[in-house]
């Protein structure tokens, strides 16, 4: 599959899961374009999450259990296996009044994908592996409802 | 000019010389929508069971930081308040029971909390949509804090509309209740 079909099927993809609409989007996601992958070999992918400015999300882990951590979970396909997600480290902001930080991000970050495809894979198959982003977003003023967006990421089978 | 568009020019003088913050007062004044829900102890509660008394009503959801924060102090507001007879709740916004029970126990809290599941009695609170046109009506609502008269009428509502809005020692509601309630 050339880049372009790989690139129309991860937009395809963003059909498949559960959209949750709401007027604010607060979180955009950017999977990485042209991820290739070598059979047998494991690779770090980082997805880009921009937060609108002014708004931050709950960052992964989270201190107090309550809140709602950002997590990203992605279903492994044939030949593409998926390890537990690497989350950056967050920033400490505290609500007045509170006697216990908040750890949050907000900007631009990333969270890094380990992949491991599989020594038999086909080389030049695209796999897309889909998934979902949840998070928690707030502003300085309100918090919103979790959100669950979907996530699609195309992964090329390299030459061995 | 005659006299009546100065007066409607004073009234433009005076809308637009309102803060951003001119929020503060929507609902006050207003009668307290009607309500019947469930609480987290079985017990059913009615709005109209509540006509004669001084309540304070937060509504709160277990992920929301701001809830979090204020929620020991509002347990604190709900000791102190509820010897000079005011009556205090949560209504917690459209989350399941067993979230909200464990929540509840982690927080201490006593006062009764109510299950509004569909966001429905939480909407009806709510101010009307040019308040953050951009949010759900239970988004606005979440972190809120309202009393009510014996009468049945909405005296305060706390909705963060800037960013110095928020204390989560709930100084404002507490000076709020200081100056609406009999001298102890």
């Amino acid at each position: 599959m050339s880049r372009r079909l790989a690139a129309l099927a991860v937009f395809a993809g963003l059909g498949a899961a559960p959209v949750v609409v709401r007027a604010v989007e607060v979180v955009t996601v950017i999977p990485p374009a042209g991820v290739e992958a070598k059979p047998g070999a494991g690779t770090l992918v980082a997805l880009r999450v921009v937060v609108k400015p002014g708004y931050h999300v709950q960052a992964n882990p989270v201190e107090n259990p309550s809140l709602i951590p950002i997590t990203l979970k992605m279903d492994a396909a044939a030949s593409v296996s998926v390890g537990d997600p690497l989350y950056p480290a967050a920033r400490r902001m505290r609500l007045p009044g509170d006697n216990q930080d908040l750890v949050v991000y907000d900007g631009t970050f990333a969270i890094a994908l380990p992949l491991t495809v599989e020594p038999n894979a086909r080389a030049g198959a695209t796999v897309i592996l889909k998934g979902t982003l949840r998070y928690q977003a707030c502003d300085d003023r309100h918090c919103l409802l979790p959100v669950t967006l979907p996530v699609a990421l195309a992964v090329t089978v390299g030459a061995r | 000019m005659s006299r009546v568009p100065h007066v409607v020019l004073l009234l433009f003088a005076v809308l637009l010389a309102q803060p951003a913050t001119a929020g503060w007062n929507y609902r006050i004044g207003e009668p307290a929508p009607e309500f019947q829900l469930e609480a987290l102890d079985g017990n059913v509660y009615r709005s109209t069971d509540l006509k004669g008394k001084w309540v304070v009503v937060s509504f709160m959801t277990t992920w929301c930081p701001f809830c979090n924060a204020a929620a020991p102090h509002f347990e604190k507001l709900n000791q102190e308040y509820g010897k000079r007879g005011v009556r205090t709740f949560i209504v917690d916004i459209s989350e399941r029971s067993d979230i909200v029970s464990g929540w509840v126990k982690k927080q201490k809290l006593s006062c009764p909390v109510l299950l509004d599941g569909t966001g429905e009695v939480t909407t009806r609170y709510a101010p009307p949509p040019d308040f953050v046109p951009d949010l759900k009506r239970e988004e606005v609502m979440i972190a809120s804090f309202m009393i009510i008269d014996p009468e049945g009428t909405i005296r305060f509502l706390a909705l963060n509309e800037d960013v110095a809005s928020f204390d989560a020692r709930l100084i404002k509601l507490r000076a709020r209740l200081d100056a609406l309630l009999p001298e102890p």
